[in-house]
């Protein structure tokens, strides 16, 4: 399989006042096969969100590659990137369905807007009813404005705005994170069916192991804006090697062996460059932790983890 | 233990049923609720949106919205006969309330240790001297690292973590005998989750305080709770012991949200949606309100809702036709 996206020493700094930094994203590297499916996981403030809005292009990095079908994309200034070839093929899929669908406009149109088309007419309408019909949304839904929409259906018009830009990469930001668990588990399925069918790529951010453990192929598991750990996603979440996916993991409601992560996470603003940022709530940490920063390494068949202790 | 107390049940409420809007022929949202809960019980009310749990959460808390209309044949909560007495010794005292987004219940511009201190001026639990000592006890049993340098900050430099220990700090200081956890850790991180819940349950253990956790995830409540109580709009449908409930679902509802969990799935293909939504209340709202989205149902679910069966102790469910 070929990359279809190469993100390499990818870092996203914001202002924090006094000539701080927030360090949001801080030399990512990861790279994305076409049909593949990418997890990402991480508590806020690990710089997952951030990492979905470089990749499609709707905030520059500080500094880093992201090279869509070979070309650097990541050099195109945002605001110039709506009038790039790429947009099309780069489509984000909201959290926030309902915020993220324009109120005065009924779903066929919000539909359709995606692909450049303000004005509805038969032909777009005719557009906009396959693409609904792609998403289970019933036709005699299109005319109704967004609020008129349940949470489910609102996701579905989301996911058909994306899809009619005839996308590669689809970008999803938790996209049904708000959603009741029954209305869940069918945008899921559908999501994974548009997928397959469609053989799109997939960045899918989400603080749910379980989620993406049956959507995705690989998951990066991300703290503090670092790669953890890397990895096929059954690899990663049954034998994980990084200290934080494991506390992630043994976290979850109903894991097998539950513990809990001591203290907080330290200040993502202007974190000390040579140490490993976790190390004040790692159980394993021995004093080299705080003086030297660990770099991923091989632990597998495309499994990586930065981890001095592995 | 001491010696069990004549009354068993904390909480005994029979046909609780709230409404909104002057229409009478609107079904109401919650419709005849009967629940029971025993001293030192961590109860889990599962639900989705709609489902009315949050409602009679609220109920039990004394804080429902003033438009709506709540009528029961039985609401005791704590010793209080509610319909008699009101909810004014109820809020605070008998029952605490932790909310699902902390930061926004607490005051922003009053000090957590303040707030803290109003708690107990306003119970009566301690006062001069004795208070400041009292929000050092209170901020070091919801484990607050360094909690007198932290009794003068505010809200807004506390984590979302932080700020529900604080919340849950406020909500032990009347001594309640019930806790009522609305979605407490809706919002938060996964790490922070499960060091929340797993507070919330020694504190209730240690104090011997009931708790009804109310949440959309089952797994969740399978995780905390002893008992899961599953309303789907408005309506109880199944009351059971949590390893119970996921080993032999009797409602239908239950057994479909069991297969909706992701974490119970092997693979997508293996995760199944419900169909249909929860239903708009109106005239035409059936006896039993699944009986459009359950694939069970016959035409006596349409025009009455079944009673309360129970062939195993402990378990009951409201199904004519169970699984």
């Amino acid at each position: 399989m070929s990359s279809l996206l190469e993100v390499t020493g990818l870092r996203k700094l914001f202002p924090a006042g006094h000539g701080a930094k927030l360090h949001a994203v801080d030399d990512v590297d990861f790279d994305l096969a076409e049909g593949e499916s990418l997890g990402v996981i991480g508590e806020s403030g690990s710089g997952k969100s951030t990492i979905a809005r470089l990749i499609a292009r709707l905030a520059d990095p500080t500094a880093g590659r992201i090279r869509f079908e070979g070309r650097d994309i990541g050099a195109i200034p945002s605001r110039k990137f709506a009038g790039d070839v790429a947009r099309k093929s780069i489509q984000l899929v909201f959290q926030s369905a309902g915020d993220s669908l324009n109120p005065a406009y009924s779903a066929a149109r919000n539909i359709v807007v995606g692909f450049g088309s303000i004005r509805l007419n038969s032909e777009s309408r005719e557009w906009a009813a396959s693409l609904a019909g792609e998403v289970g949304l019933a036709p005699e839904l299109l005319d109704r404005r967004p609020h008129q929409l349940s949470g489910g259906q609102q996701a579905r018009v989301g996911i058909a705005r994306a899809l009619a830009c005839e996308p590669r990469l689809l970008i999803l930001d938790e996209p049904t994170a708000p959603l009741d668990v029954s209305v869940q588990a069918t945008v899921l399925k559908l999501i994974d069916g548009i997928r397959r069918k469609r053989r799109l790529s997939l960045v899918f951010v989400s603080h749910d192991l379980d989620v993406v453990r049956l959507m995705c192929d690989r998951v990066m598991v991300l703290y503090l804006g670092r790669v953890a750990e890397i990895g096929p996603v059954g690899e990663v979440l049954s034998a994980p090697r990084h200290p934080y996916t494991r506390a992630l993991i043994a976290s979850a409601p109903g894991s097998a062996t539950p513990a809990q992560l001591p203290g907080e996470a330290t200040s993502p603003i202007d974190p000390a460059p040579n140490a490993c940022l976790f190390a004040n709530r790692c159980t394993n940490a021995v004093p080299e932790c705080a003086l030297r920063r660990p770099q991923l390494v091989d632990v597998g068949s495309s499994h990586r983890a930065a981890c001095l202790r592995l | 233990m001491t010696a069990p107390p004549a009354d068993p049940t904390l909480i005994s409420i029979r046909g609780l049923t709230i409404r909104f809007g002057s229409d009478a022929a609107r079904p109401p949202t919650v419709d005849g609720v009967d629940l029971d809960i025993r001293p030192g019980e961590f109860v889990a009310l599962v639900g989705e949106s709609g489902s009315g749990k949050s409602l009679t959460a609220h109920t039990l808390a004394g804080i429902l919205d003033p438009a709506a209309k709540l009528s029961a044949e039985r609401l005791e909560v704590a010793g209080i006969d509610v319909l008699a007495d009101g909810w004014d010794q109820l809020r605070g005292r008998k029952v605490g309330i932790v909310f699902q987004n902390s930061r926004a219940a607490l005051n922003p511009i009053r000090s957590i240790g303040r707030q803290l201190a109003d708690v107990f001026k306003a119970h009566g639990t301690a006062s001069g001297s004795a208070i400041a000592p009292a929000v050092v006890a209170a901020l070091t049993d919801v484990r607050i690292p360094d909690p007198k340098r932290r009794i003068s900050a505010y809200p807004g430099e506390l984590s979302g973590g932080m700020c529900q220990r604080v919340m849950l700090a406020i909500a032990l200081a009347g001594n309640p005998s019930l806790l009522v956890a609305d979605e407490p850790t809706t919002g938060l991180d996964v790490t922070t989750q499960s060091a929340i819940l797993a507070l919330l349950l020694e504190r209730a253990r240690a104090r011997r305080m009931a708790a009804i956790l109310i949440t959309h995830d089952l797994e969740l409540a399978r995780a905390y709770a002893e008992r899961i109580i599953v309303m789907q709009a408005g309506q109880i449908v199944e009351d059971a012991p949590a390893a119970a409930l996921f080993a032999n679902p009797r409602h239908p509802y239950s057994a479909l949200l069991i297969a909706a969990t992701p974490a119970r799935a092997r693979s997508v293909d293996g995760l199944s949606g419900i169909p249909g939504q929860t239903p708009d209340l109106d005239a035409t709202t059936p006896a039993c309100r699944f009986a459009n989205r359950c694939g069970r149902a016959e035409p006596r679910c349409r025009t009455e809702f079944p009673p309360l069966r129970i062939e195993v102790d402990g378990h009951g469910f409201h199904c004519w036709r169970p699984l």
